[in-house]
């Protein structure tokens, strides 16, 4: 009985994380939103330069980071995908919403620091270990 | 020391190129860390005690190359690059480079 026990315990805690995963989810995107209408004025380039921004003044790097999972259910959604190829549905989103944080993040250190724009703006994707990835964004700001 | 990811400082004339420089570090976690985020991996969500290591380290390696670009008596960093890699299991390499160079006020 207590083997039957430990057995059903085991996946029913990794459901139940899976699935305030999800929530968690749902709630950091809903975050995101609501900080972005703050940094809705500065202008994000990839190009070296923003014409008519470029005041001459001090330069300076920005830089935004996180480091980013998957939940369990996910991860066994990708690990499935893996065997047949094809997009990881499961996973886009994920990325998706972590380099929004991480250009998010970067864009509220320009903000601190009075610039209208970011020029050369550069992402990149490091992955952590199995199952974590840091995305990363910076760039160089204009005032 | 201004640091920028472009080529050039707007306003600024680059008079002299003092060459390559960069800086490295190479970071691990500690164990009780590592659990703490394996056991977070399985709800997924930001791993908050990375992200922290991560921004350390990659201040760590920008202000090892700001040293070398003093040393050489730059006054700015140009086309600042980061690259991140993970050496072994537990560890992650940072790597920050660019080009020192005197930057003048233009006239």
């Amino acid at each position: 009985m207590t083997g039957v026990l430990i057995q059903l315990a085991i996946p029913l805690v990794l459901i139940l994380t899976a699935a305030g995963g999800r929530v968690a989810h749902r709630r950091r995107g809903a975050h995101i939103e609501r900080r972005r209408a703050d940094v809705a004025h500065i202008t994000l380039s990839p190009r070296p330069t923003l014409p008519g921004l470029n005041e001459p003044r001090h330069g300076e790097l920005v830089v935004g980071s996180v480091v980013m999972g998957a939940d369990y259910i996910r991860q066994v959604v990708g690990a499935w995908r893996n065997v047949f190829g094809g997009e990881i549905r499961s996973f886009t989103p994920v990325l998706d919403q972590a380099r929004a944080e991480s250009s998010l993040r970067m864009l509220e250190a320009a903000h601190a620091k009075g610039a209208v724009g970011v020029v050369n703006v550069r992402f990149e994707a490091v992955r952590i270990n199995n199952n974590a990835s840091e995305l990363l964004s910076y760039g160089t700001l204009v005032y | 020391m201004q640091l920028v990811n472009t080529e050039t400082i707007p306003g600024w004339n680059i008079t002299e190129v003092k060459g390559l420089v960069s800086g490295n570090t190479i970071r691990a976690k500690h164990l009780g860390r590592d659990i703490g985020a394996a056991f977070k991996n399985m709800a997924g969500g930001e791993l908050k005690a990375y992200t922290e290591l991560l921004a350390e380290s990659r201040a760590e390696a920008t202000s090892r190359m700001v040293a070398e670009a003093q040393a050489l008596g730059a006054s700015a960093i140009v086309n600042v690059r980061f690259t991140t890699s993970t050496v072994a299991g537990g560890a992650a390499e940072m790597y920050a480079y660019g080009t020192a160079v005197v930057a003048v006020p233009a006239p």
